[in-house]
């Protein structure tokens, strides 16, 4: 157990989400972040600097010729990550890839079969498996105390990108660099109904425009789905609604229908017994003792949506099992961690959506045969 | 006193409703037809109508019949609508309409050759939320609306012990959820958004019991007009009460609480002042007594006749020739069509599993 006694090594890639969630969850895990990577010579340096971290670079190729790097974490924009994640891959790095995963399905399948092939460990930035207030409806429903699941309503609107003065970074406007509010959200809901109900058969989706905006990325969407199990349900959000917060999670079935209290840890269930609210259980609640942003690291209306901070506590938590499962340590099944597999299954979901909006028509979620990856 | 004379067909809600709403526009009841004859002559004497019966042909042929109402199950409305037109008699008929959008143009044309009144039962064109929103979203106050949610979950009929009429739970009856509140639903997505371009849908059921009809329905849809948006209701849900109507456009949102409406964009959110024409009195239930199932119960908070008696009294001024306003537009057999198109759409997509494209 010589390895344990050691810290792991990470390089961050990415200046935004990557400084401001990887960075601190990373460190709350207890890895030394060894270097920041970024595009912008200026920028990557003022925010090592800022961050205390001791190394920027403007390459990962450089980055990974440093001592002590283990592994990498990639918070670059969506289409940039297969490249970075096979770099690191190749070089037997363990990855941790923010979502959404890739540019596509096939993308995602290359880059996950690169990973079973190289033996590291990967994970999928889908914190929110760990949010107390989502794991905890998970696993009621999967305890049966809604029955069976029928229907599912996910909903989320905030005004966030309503003004236009709120600014995006460019890639997320851009729907040709995998920016966009499907891509951004829609990703976490979608794993989100993945882990609670199961797998996606079919979308029927709209990727709509609130904004009028030089974006050719979408700032709202809606989806209609219905599941293998049967299960049917919707999943709507916008980021540009100037409305009130409307935010929905519940799960109706036939014995009853549970619910998140807003984007709280608050979670009930209603059936013929009456209303309770259902305890927090095994190592959910949230952290305590969080790393604080540093002074002035917030520019856009993009950085504050990012930075809410409810994040951080399910990141932490996301990032000391990737730290477990590279020391070998055994980790919880429950909430199960994202892995590249999971990856794949939520592209193939995002695929299917924007085909759907795109051909105005129902489409089937394909079926990706992960044994087949695993044979490249 | 208008002076016209109508007949109620249906003892249920015809009572429940129809009845009050057309005595407060002025209408005299001279008869109310019903299957039973024990429950018509209870419903009747209850109701203070002098004539019970279970022939709609004796009813017709009564002295002072001008109009016929109908609140009976939706697969019978055709037959009973035709035998009023034939007979020259004005009709109000209740949602959802008909069998189908082709027994639905069937009785238009029959109607628009007798040269009768036609109206189809979607009051809440006239409930205050709803009708101020509608023109809020058509001034542009809102820019181009673009995501419409409309959201209503219950839990009514949650409990299997509660009952319903044996015509409601059966789909070849023209029962189910779907035709009793989403075609409300989609006449005020009609009203404020313009004409459906296509849906794809889910009809499930959340109670476990030997319905043929579902008690949800989910609903993702497209306007002409290029809105998008969801229609998502059961009422058998265990949970709180959700309920959100909202449009989201380029410029701002509106939504209802109730009668209130709010809008919010980039000057804050505010109130909007309903106009002097939308104002609603108090909710007026009926008597608690004569709600006997659970269904019965959709109709206990009296919401319905305010709304329905602007339905009534329209349809009395369309009968004696006045002008009527044209905001909101009287819900003719013309809109009991187009509601049927988008109701035998969303049923064909949720069978079929696709999207289904309507209109043209």
């Amino acid at each position: 157990m010589a390895k344990s006694a050691r810290t792991i090594g990470a390089v961050v890639v990415g200046t935004g989400f990557g400084c401001i969630t990887h960075v601190r969850a990373l460190r709350a895990a207890g890895f030394d972040v060894v270097a920041v990577v970024g595009r912008d010579p200026a920028r990557t340096a003022e925010r090592a600097a800022r961050f205390g971290v001791a190394q920027a670079c403007t390459s990962l190729t450089a980055a990974l010729e440093l001592p002590g790097v283990d592994a990498v974490t990639i918070a670059t924009p969506p289409h940039t990550h297969a490249e970075l994640a096979l770099a690191a891959i190749a070089r037997g790095r363990h990855v941790l890839c923010e979502k959404p995963f890739a540019r596509d399905t096939a993308e995602a399948v290359d880059v996950l079969a690169a990973a079973e092939s190289a033996g590291i460990v990967h994970l999928l930035g889908t914190e929110f498996r760990w949010d107390p207030g989502q794991a905890t409806l998970a696993r009621a429903v999967a305890s049966g105390v809604v029955g069976e699941p029928r229907t599912a309503t996910v909903i989320l609107h905030v005004p966030a990108l309503a003004d236009l003065a709120a600014e995006v970074p460019p890639w997320w406007a851009d729907a040709s660099s995998g920016g966009g509010w499907l891509g951004a959200h829609g990703s976490q809901v979608i794993d989100q109904v993945r882990v609670t109900l199961g797998e996606f058969a079919g979308v029927s989706a709209s990727l709509v425009h609130l904004r009028r905006s030089a974006m050719t990325a979408e700032d709202s969407f809606v989806v209609h789905f219905r599941l293998r199990s049967g299960v049917v349900g919707v999943l709507q959000s916008s980021a540009a609604d100037w409305g009130p917060y409307l935010i929905e999670t519940r799960v109706a079935g036939t014995e009853g229908t549970a619910w998140i209290d807003g984007i709280s840890a608050a979670v009930w269930v209603s059936d013929s017994t009456g209303t309770r609210r259902l305890p927090i259980r095994d190592g959910l609640a949230n952290l305590q003792r969080l790393e604080p942003l540093p002074a002035g690291v917030l520019h856009t209306a993009y950085d504050r949506m990012v930075a809410h901070g409810l994040d951080l506590p399910p990141y932490t938590r996301l990032a000391e099992v990737f730290r477990d499962r590279i020391l070998g340590r055994a980790v919880l099944e429950d909430p199960r961690p994202a892995t590249f597999v999971d990856g794949v299954e939520g592209m193939a979901v995002l695929d299917a959506v924007r085909r759907s909006a795109a051909e105005g028509r129902w489409v089937e979620v394909d079926r990706v045969s992960l044994a087949e990856t695993r044979g490249r | 006193m208008s002076g016209l004379g109508a007949v109620v067909v249906g003892t249920s809600f015809g009572c429940l409703t129809h009845v009050r709403a057309l005595r407060a526009a002025g209408f005299t009841i001279r008869a109310l037809v019903g299957r039973d004859p024990e429950r018509t002559n209870v419903r009747a004497k209850c109701f203070d109508i002098a004539t019970g019966t279970t022939s709609l042909a004796d009813a017709l042929a009564l002295p002072g019949v001008d109009a016929v109402t109908i609140a009976t199950p939706p697969h019978t409305h055709a037959p009973v609508a035709l035998q009023a037109i034939r007979a020259g008699k004005h009709v109000l008929c209740e949602k959802p309409f008909a069998r189908d959008a082709a027994e639905a143009r069937v009785l238009l044309d029959a109607a628009e050759d007798a040269g009768v009144v036609h109206l189809v039962g979607t009051e809440f064109r006239w409930g205050t939320g709803p009708a101020t929103m509608a023109r809020v979203v058509r001034s542009g106050d809102i820019g181009e609306p673009r995501l419409a949610t409309f959201l209503l979950h219950i839990p009514l009929l949650a409990d299997p012990a509660s009952e319903v009429p044996e015509w409601w739970s059966d789909a070849s009856q023209g029962g189910g959820w779907l035709g009793a509140h989403a075609a409300h639903v989609v006449d005020q997505v009609r009203c404020t958004l313009g004409e459906f371009a296509g849906v794809s849908a889910s009809l499930p059921s959340l109670s476990q019991r030997a319905w043929t009809a579902e008690d949800s329905y989910v609903v993702h849809f497209r306007t002409h007009a290029g809105c998008a948006g969801i229609m998502q209701s059961s009422a058998a849900d265990r949970g709180p009460f959700l309920i959100a109507s909202r449009i989201a456009g380029t410029q701002g949102t509106v939504w209802t609480e109730g009668d209130r409406v709010q809008i919010a964009d980039a000057s804050g959110p505010r109130d909007v002042p309903v106009p002097d024409d939308l104002l609603a009195g108090p909710p007026d239930p009926p008597a608690s007594d004569l709600l006997i199932t659970a269904y019965d119960l959709l109709h206990a908070t009296g919401i319905d006749i305010g709304p329905y008696t602007r339905l009534a009294e329209t349809f009395r001024d369309l009968i004696l020739g006045r002008a009527v306003a044209e905001d909101p537009a009287p819900p003719t057999f013309a809109d009991g069509v187009a509601t049927m198109e988008v109701l035998d759409a969303i049923r064909s997509a949720a069978a079929e599993r696709s999207w289904v494209s309507i209109g043209g």
